[in-house]
């Protein structure tokens, strides 16, 4: 059975909750939460950060400043706004009951 | 070796090969008008072009000068394609009608390329060969020019037409859409190393051409050239033409008003403007479209000749655009030469009848109308109108065959009295002519012409009558006799010829003797009197010339 499909599914649900983690630890710049969620293998292309940054903009979760750089163009830097922080404890406890219940359905498994 | 261009992104300069740049470029349209129907989606356009900048940016730190299509390439495949980048967003409701994949929006569509390395004249068969899903041109335009030549030059007017708007096919991505082959880096790789391989092989051998080589080649393209070349010609004499009236009659138009004393066509066309003044708007939209309709091709084909090469075509607007306003002025000028043409018949048809009334007028006497013609014969010979009725329409003399109008030698113009009844009405007519005779013998002679019975020929001496001859219709029979009669009426002439003419019509000669045996006022002619005749009258018509009368004997016997 194919089970990347399943896989892919797992992996985009997770994909929101991580980049608010990664920015509830520190503020940080596009590249690096890129980088992060590359080695975690939770995105295959770039790309698909930029819709989802985008939307927890204009949610109101993020909020971001430009800043120069001395070799490349000016960058976005990304933090989590008071909203952000109260979505993420949210999606803390929601996690925290999933891993219950998965854990709960592992055990039961033979 | 490839050409490599400068670009800035954010205000740093990169050097990239310009195919690499096609790429990206694609790549970012693409991106961009696939979330610009979100919200917020210029924005991820503007993060993508920003993180390819900082890849950029890297690159150059790393030493790269020149950026090639392969790490535009893998630049692409990091950040990802829409649909890739979508992958986060699935689920949720995204935009209406929000594009499907493939990459770089096109995919393996099909688009009508002219095909300038394949090419006879401008390569518009093999475009569409290649459009339709073909390979080899060569029977398509072997149909094609066959069909021109059936046509005559109307398809010969639609390949004009296609290669006037289609655009060729000058970048590899272009290239790979007139085959339908799909397009993605790898294949456009592919494209630009086949278009690099035959630059150099026709470096290498000049004399090389795909497919017009061989006879029937030739001949196609001879043929095709032939057709191409005649339906300029056609064209362009059209146009000339149309061009060249326009200005003529526009200019006589407009200067009409002064030249009324020229006469003749003038007059008629001073006429024509002033009573219907709007006509010289449309003067005015045919010139000017028809200047257009000149102007336009030309300036084409002039820009065609000297631009200079890999200078950019007119782009399909602006190639539309001017073909709309040739259309549009092609219709005015068609359009106003027709009104132009259906307003000046008109006005000719009523002018012709306003010319037609006032000869009406002018040729009635005493409410009788002849045509002037037979005034002019009636008043230069002396006779005298005792009465005459039943002719008061406008009678043509046209339709007398021995009027016709060819004045050539053998046919001489013939004065002379003509005379129709109206419908419904009967001819009643007397003229007579009068003069002194001393007695003798006279013979009255001349030339006659009736459709029926009842018309007289009459000789009256002091009021008693002499002799009448009574006119039957017939038909001309050549006899000494006659014969001799015609040379005494038309001395100097052709008699045969006049002969032969009268076989064909009514016409007759006459001659009449009378004795004279005491001298007095002789008064003789024509009549429809019925004591003068014994038949009924039956004729409608009745025309006669050259009459005379001979003294041809001094005694009376």
């Amino acid at each position: 059975m194919n089970t990347d499909n399943a896989k892919s599914q797992m992996r985009k649900g997770m994909l929101e909750y991580c980049v608010l983690l990664l920015l509830s630890r520190q503020a940080s710049y596009a590249t690096d939460i890129i980088a992060q969620l590359k080695e975690a293998e939770l995105i295959v292309v770039e790309g698909t950060l930029y819709p989802l940054l985008s939307r927890l903009k204009k949610d109101g979760l993020l909020s971001y400043q430009w800043q120069e750089s001395t070799q490349g163009p000016p960058r976005k830097y990304y933090e989590l706004t008071e909203d952000g922080r109260t979505a993420l404890q949210e999606l803390n406890s929601a996690w925290a009951q999933l891993t219950r219940t998965v854990d709960l359905l592992k055990q039961n498994q033979v | 070796m490839k050409k490599n261009i400068t670009i800035n992104l954010f205000g740093q300069l990169y050097n990239i090969d310009e195919d690499a740049y096609e790429l990206l470029e694609k790549y970012q349209k693409n991106i961009r008008s696939y979330f610009s129907r979100r919200e917020g989606g210029e924005e991820v356009a503007d993060d993508v072009e920003h993180r390819v900048a900082e890849l950029f940016a890297e690159l150059k730190e790393q030493g790269v000068e020149a950026i090639t299509i392969e790490q535009v390439e893998s630049i692409i495949n990091r950040i990802g394609d829409p649909q890739e980048m979508e992958e986060a967003e699935e689920g949720e409701e995204t935009a209406p009608g929000a594009m499907p994949p493939p990459v770089y929006g096109e995919g393996t569509t099909r688009r009508f390329f002219r095909d300038p390395e394949d090419r006879m004249l401008g390569g518009v068969i093999s475009g569409a060969t290649k459009y339709f899903g073909g390979t080899d041109p060569l029977p398509w335009r072997i149909l094609f020019v066959l069909a021109v030549i059936f046509t005559w030059t109307a398809l010969g007017l639609v390949y004009l037409v296609l290669w006037a708007l289609i655009p060729e096919a000058r970048t590899a991505e272009e290239r790979l859409q007139m085959r339908g082959e799909p397009v993605n880096p790898s294949t456009i790789r592919d494209e630009v190393m086949r278009g690099v391989k035959a630059t150099q092989d026709f470096v290498a051998n000049p004399r090389v051409q795909s497919q017009a080589t061989g006879c029937l080649g030739i001949m196609v393209k001879v043929i095709l050239f032939l057709v191409m070349g005649f339906v300029v010609l056609i064209l362009g004499s059209i146009l000339l033409t149309i061009l060249i009236s326009m200005i003529t009659f526009g200019a006589a138009a407009v200067a009409g008003v002064e030249s009324a004393s020229w006469g003749g066509p003038f007059a008629e066309l001073c006429e024509f403007q002033s009573q219907m003044p709007d006509v010289k708007w449309w003067i005015w939209i045919g010139l000017f479209s028809g200047l257009i309709l000149v102007a336009i091709p030309l300036v084409g084909i002039v820009r065609a000749m000297f631009r200079k090469p890999n200078s950019e075509p007119m782009s399909v607007a602006t190639k539309a655009t001017f073909t709309i306003i040739w259309v549009i002025a092609f219709g005015l000028a068609l359009f106003s030469t027709i009104t132009g043409v259906m307003r000046a018949k008109t006005f000719t048809d009523k002018y012709n009848e306003k010319q037609r009334v006032v000869y009406h007028q002018e040729n009635t006497r005493n409410g009788v109308f002849l045509d002037d013609s037979s005034w002019r014969y009636l008043d230069s010979e002396g006779w005298k109108v005792v009465r005459l009725s039943g002719t008061d329409e406008a009678s043509d003399s046209f339709d007398d065959p021995l009027y016709d109008s060819d004045n050539s030698e053998d046919c001489p113009e013939v004065e002379g009295l003509h005379l129709e009844a109206d419908e419904g009405k009967n001819l009643d007519f007397e003229i007579q002519k009068s003069l002194t005779v001393s007695p003798g013998v006279y013979k009255i002679q001349g030339m006659r012409r009736v459709d029926g019975q009842g018309i007289t020929l009459y000789a009256v001496l002091d009021s008693s009558l002499v002799k009448t001859q009574e006119f039957e219709p017939g038909v001309f029979m050549s006899s000494e006799e006659n014969s001799r009669i015609l040379e005494d009426l038309v001395p100097n002439a052709n008699i045969k010829a006049i002969e032969r003419n009268l076989m064909q019509t009514q016409w007759m000669p006459f001659s009449m003797i009378v004795e004279v045996k005491k001298g007095g006022l002789l008064s003789y002619g024509f009549s429809t009197a019925s004591s003068f005749r014994r038949n009924p009258l039956t004729a409608r018509e009745f025309s006669t010339a050259y009459v005379n009368i001979m003294r041809i004997s001094g005694t009376a016997k």
